[in-house]
């Protein structure tokens, strides 16, 4: 039985969540300048500066930027703990910011000492996150398998900080020493399976039943799950230590890749269809356009996997950069710009007007932001992945462009989207 | 039902009201309806609901009401709170 809980000072200030949230429009607008000033050339092989730019203004500028301002917030809601030092936050998102800045400042031409300037910001962004937020996540009380799976995302976001870092080396002037391929698809594995996958399956597990009052997972479900992911994120490194030795038909890299199945078939396989299956079958279908993301996100999760057994199949690099576009823009941000078309109308009711319900009227929290306007956000949203797709796929240059036209107006849309909800106050 | 409610709660089983089923309204739904309903709550008063999850969020705002609050979480992840002034 509990008795107690957070204090008002706990519970994170509304600025923390929204300032990282509202610079997620911005990572989009980097990755538009980039296909709108290189075209084509920006998505024809991924070892390209200009792709490279482009992957980590998405996974840096909006996936990480979204997940670690929304990790502020759940941490003491979900977990029931709160983060130590949580102004600091303010800080993180700054030195977040410095180092995509830097990152892309190198990769479009600029001078070593852009990246060196990075790997120091991105450092210590991460240190000033993951210890204070690791420490509230260790010592809560709560046991849930939502909790576990936020654990294992920030482990997984420690390994790839470090792993990506060490291997950034090579762009200031330095030497990675090792088996460069091999290090890139274990990052490459952990972000998307461990840090991305695992925080966006068991976020799932808690908001979907709680915003869309679809049915919960089963415990014993979520915990094979959990533990599939695990041995998915586990396996790739012991490829590490046969690395050279294989002498065999496929690479340390390719075994690498096929060591992340288990990991590769819970998150994009087995937790679409779930989902997807309880929001078909829940107890009170109301109209919510932030659930068309989820289904298009979770709908595209599926293809994943087929694009990966492409890279791994086929040389054209043209399928490694689909792979990414698809799982980066395709299906992490797309759950994610849903996220934020619910939880900010939320979080903005909760902190502005909850306070005043039975002493006064309040908006209901679904007025506080229009379908019309979620809807046009997915529509943008949606037909910036499509033209992408055909964009990569055809390599035509006027394509490539239209994407980033398209993404330019789906950041626009998400930025007077946010900014719409973030500014109702009460009267 | 109200006999296992009331050994959670510590409570005689006559002295609890009936429980509110909140659990099919969409999140801040079940906030918004015990605040309302707990807002002008007399010394005497209980409420008891049956939420779809434990409702941290909730907290502060009935500790900032004067309000006491004890919570059982379920095992299928659904919680029950007893809501009371605090004397």
């Amino acid at each position: 039985m509990k008795t107690g809980g957070l204090s008002l000072d706990q519970a994170p200030p509304l600025s923390i969540p929204a300032s990282f949230f509202l610079t997620i429009p911005v990572g989009i607008i980097l990755a538009a300048c980039i296909m709108l000033a290189y075209g084509a050339v920006s998505l024809s092989n991924p070892w390209m500066p200009q792709t490279l730019t482009l992957a980590h203004a998405g996974t840096l500028g909006v996936l990480a930027m979204g997940m670690i301002g929304a990790l502020y917030q759940m941490t003491p809601v979900i977990a029931g703990s709160s983060v130590p030092f949580a102004r600091i936050a303010h800080f993180v998102h700054a030195m977040l910011l410095a180092g995509l800045g830097g990152f892309s400042w190198r990769w479009l031409g600029g001078p070593e000492f852009a990246m060196t300037a990075a790997i120091w910001c991105l450092s210590v962004a991460m240190l000033a996150f993951l210890l204070p937020l690791g420490w509230a996540l260790l010592r809560t009380p709560t046991k849930s398998e939502t909790v576990q799976g936020m654990r294992l995302a920030i482990v997984s976001l420690a390994t790839i900080t470090l792993i990506g870092l060490l291997m950034a080396q090579a762009y200031a002037g330095g030497i990675f020493p090792g088996n460069r391929m091999l290090w890139v698809q274990i990052h490459l594995t952990v972000a998307l399976l461990g840090w991305v996958g695992g925080l966006i399956m068991a976020v799932s597990w808690q908001v979907i039943p709680m915003f869309y009052l679809a049915s919960n997972v089963n415990k014993s479900t979520m915990r094979w799950m959990f533990g599939l992911l695990l041995a998915g994120l586990i396996l790739p490194l012991a490829s590490v230590l046969t690395a050279g030795e294989t002498g065999s038909y496929l690479s340390a890299n390719q075994l690498a890749a096929i060591a992340a199945l288990p990991a590769a078939l819970v998150i994009w396989l087995l937790h679409p269809a779930l989902i997807l299956r309880n929001i078909s079958q829940r107890k009170r279908k109301r109209s919510d356009a932030s659930l068309l993301f989820w289904k298009a996100g979770l709908g595209t999760a599926l293809l994943i996997i087929p694009i990966a057994v492409a890279v791994l199949m086929l040389p054209d690099p043209r399928w490694q950069v689909l792979f990414g576009w698809v799982a980066i823009w395709g299906w992490a941000s797309m759950i994610m710009h849903g996220m934020l078309s619910r939880i900010v109308p939320f979080l903005v009711w909760f902190h502005r007007y909850s306070a005043r319900v039975g002493f006064e009227p309040v908006p209901s929290m679904r007025s506080l932001l229009s379908q019309q306007r979620i809807k046009t956000g997915f529509i943008l949203h949606l037909s910036s992945v499509l033209v992408g797709v055909i964009a990569i796929l055809t390599q035509v240059d006027w394509l490539a462009r239209l994407t980033g036209l398209l993404l330019l107006a789906t950041a626009i849309s998400l930025g007077s989207m946010l900014l719409h909800v973030l500014k109702r106050n009460p009267a | 039902m109200n006999k296992s409610v009331s050994d959670h709660f510590n409570v005689v089983e006559n002295e609890l009201p009936g429980i509110i089923d909140l659990r099919g309204l969409e999140a801040p739904e079940p906030m918004q309806k015990i605040l309302q309903a707990c807002t002008q709550m007399g010394p005497d008063d209980k409420y008891l609901a049956h939420l779809p999850h434990v409702p941290n969020l909730l907290f502060p705002h009935l500790e900032a009401r004067g309000l006491h609050w004890q919570v059982h979480e379920k095992a299928d992840g659904s919680a029950l709170i007893l809501i009371r002034r605090k004397h």
